[in-house]
């Protein structure tokens, strides 16, 4: 064995797992060729691999009885209504607490074990005060304070006679969204204007899916929902509920919930929250979240405070009028975007608009290739494609899922020429991301914006 | 099965078809499994945990919104479901409970295997078993546990070069 053995054993590691590219690989036979303690390296990890394989094999074979239980499985669930073996997910699948994380959005669902605590809490009379105190709130401004960040989000909020939201202005700093940089949010009437600072854009949509976003959001911050869940929570035994009326009149009220361990795996994240509430208006001045540590401890995951209880707020908040005049404006609601689906599947949609984005580019219609970019005003495109001067399209790839969770569409890998002073090369752009138009499904544009 | 292609079929899963449903149980019970393995480092419990999760996702599959996430989706309630195993385990052994080992000396080539699999660090297990499972490719394995190519590729090869010692190791032992 030489110094290159010890380099070389990683290359064998991938020339076994066929991750080895084409000229690594002829360097690595010509050292094995030489090096004996390299070829019985070599040889015992191709061993290793044949035993792996075997064994995924056997376990492959193995597995279609699983699967033929699992479908047996599933088939009675489906068709039984009855209990037929204790399934806690049913008892709680029926339990107000679902009904109401449905609604709360607090993803609280199916929830596997009840009561792993003693229902030994003291009489929640503060609670219900809060409760009924917040219950008639219009008007409400909250900061969100994440640790480690000095700007927090901010939020304006006003709601109807029913206690649903109906405006919002909310105010996203940078660390929320580090891509898409600060942004501030108007939300009313069913339609959200968003301006993207970073890449002076305001856009117009209406998507429910951006609505059901914001509700959720809504739903967190609001503090009656907060005490409707801490109460829901305690009544099945999921959380443990302590309250501390200090005799002081001017200090707060302390509530703390402690959630059972069962709450987390269905997506609620914090193990405790403590609120703090005004002994005099009973209305909740702060929500702490905390986590708990490994050590026992439990460490702040966020901090709202609550400001302004029905303070009018000017409704020249939920206007956007502070945008500078170069901010590219594209209005999602009435312009059409994109091209039409029609019978083609999500992969052959996505290609088709990646095609003839590229060709109105080459074209330069611009025009056309920012209705298809979104409806990136032709100007925008031109400045940035003009110069790269695309003059043909190699290749486009099969389209490729999204790699981030929750984007959707897919990113079409593709190949282009470019000139520039009389010198073709190849360019392959990053994405593009393909998906469907925000709030028109059957409509397929390239979405990521344009920086300028 | 490629995630791409079977938006159908969850979508007909959702209507309740059966059919359906056998097929996206046999897309994706080995990629849950192998993510189970990786992440437990025993067959009995990745195989409690796969139908545990599989039967958890699959009955709540209406809950689905988007078709197109549905593997992360899964993979998700498999990793939280493996963690929570995890957490049960590690209480039971903070209680003073024994762990289950196999006795006897006569183990075959599979169960030393196993033995070396389960003692590699879970960051390297994971992305090996699901290697392995997913036939190979080191992009799929990328883009499943969202890292990169390169990462994928680095962390294969660390956790090959692991078990290999820890085979070694054991053969030397013998």
């Amino acid at each position: 064995m030489n110094s290159d053995c010890e380099t070389m054993k990683d290359q064998i590691a991938d020339l076994i797992t066929g991750i080895l590219s084409d000229a690594q690989e002829q360097k690595l036979r010509q050292h094995l060729a030489q090096c004996v303690a390299c070829r019985d390296y070599a040889r015992a990890l191709q061993n290793e691999d044949a035993l792996l394989t075997e064994f995924v094999e056997k376990m492959d074979t193995d597995m279609t009885q699983r699967q033929e239980r699992l479908l047996q499985l599933i088939d009675r669930s489906c068709q039984s209504k009855q209990i037929e073996t204790p399934s806690i997910r049913r008892i709680i699948m029926k339990s107000p607490i679902t009904k109401y994380a449905a609604a709360a959005v607090i993803v609280v669902g199916v929830v596997l074990t009840l009561s792993i605590w003693d229902k030994t809490t003291p009489v929640a009379y503060a609670l219900e005060q809060t409760a009924k105190a917040s219950h008639s709130v219009r008007y409400l401004h909250v900061k969100d304070f994440k640790p480690g960040e000095d700007e927090p989000k901010e939020f304006w909020l006003v709601f109807d006679d029913q206690g649903q939201a109906k405006s919002i202005r909310a105010h996203m700093p940078v660390w929320e969204s580090p891509y898409d940089g600060a942004k501030e949010v108007v939300w009313k009437d069913g339609k959200a204007k968003i301006w993207f600072k970073k890449k002076k854009t305001l856009m117009t949509i209406k998507d429910q899916r951006f609505a059901d976003e914001m509700s959720k959001i809504i739903h967190l911050f609001d503090p009656k929902r907060a005490v409707q869940r801490f109460l829901e929570l305690e009544k099945v035994g999921l959380a443990k509920i302590e309250i501390d009326e200090p005799s002081k009149k001017t200090a707060p009220i302390t509530v703390t919930a402690t959630y059972s361990p069962e709450c987390k795996k269905f997506g609620l994240l914090a193990d405790r929250t403590v609120l703090y509430v005004g002994q005099t208006t009973k209305l909740i001045t702060n929500l702490e979240s905390y986590c708990l540590a490994e050590g026992g401890d439990y460490e702040l995951m966020s901090r709202t405070e609550f400001y302004e209880y029905d303070q009018k707020i000017d409704p020249a908040m939920f206007v956007l009028d502070n945008v500078p005049s170069d901010v590219m404006e594209i209005d999602q609601t009435t312009q059409e975007i994109g091209l039409e689906q029609g019978n083609l599947s999500d992969e052959e949609i996505a290609i088709k608009v990646v095609r003839e984005f590229y060709e109105a580019v080459i074209a330069k219609d611009y025009a056309k290739a920012g209705r298809i970019f979104g409806n990136i005003p032709a100007s925008r495109i031109e400045e940035k494609f003009k110069e790269l001067n695309i003059v043909r399209i190699i290749s486009i790839e099969e389209p490729q899922p999204h790699p981030t969770p929750g984007v959707g569409g897919f990113m079409i890998p593709c190949k282009l020429e470019i000139e520039k002073d009389g010198i073709k090369s190849v360019y392959e752009p990053y994405g593009p991301g393909v998906r469907p138009v925000s709030g028109r499904p059957n409509r397929w544009n390239i979405h990521g914006g344009v920086e300028k | 099965m490629n995630a791409r292609l079977d938006n159908s079929v969850i979508r007909a899963c959702q209507k309740g078809d059966k059919a359906a449903l056998a097929v996206l149980v046999k897309g994706y019970y080995q990629g849950v499994f192998a993510l189970c393995l990786g992440m437990l480092g025993n067959v009995h419990d990745a195989e409690d945990a796969t139908q545990e999760a599989m039967l958890k996702g699959l009955l709540r599959i209406k809950k689905l919104k988007r078709c197109d996430h549905f593997e992360w989706w899964i993979l998700q309630i498999a990793r939280h479901h493996c963690i929570d195993f995890l957490r049960r385990q590690k209480r039971i052994r903070a209680s003073g409970a024994k762990e289950s080992r196999q006795s006897g000396s006569q183990t075959s080539d599979h169960d030393d295997l196993q033995q070396a699999i389960r003692r590699l660090p879970q960051e390297l297990r994971v992305p090996l078993t699901m290697f392995y499972f997913d036939g190979k490719n080191a992009k799929t394995i990328a883009d499943k546990l969202n890292i990169s190519h390169s990462g994928a590729c680095q962390k294969i090869r660390e956790a090959r070069r692991q078990l290999h010692e820890l085979l070694t190791e054991r053969t030397n032992n013998e």
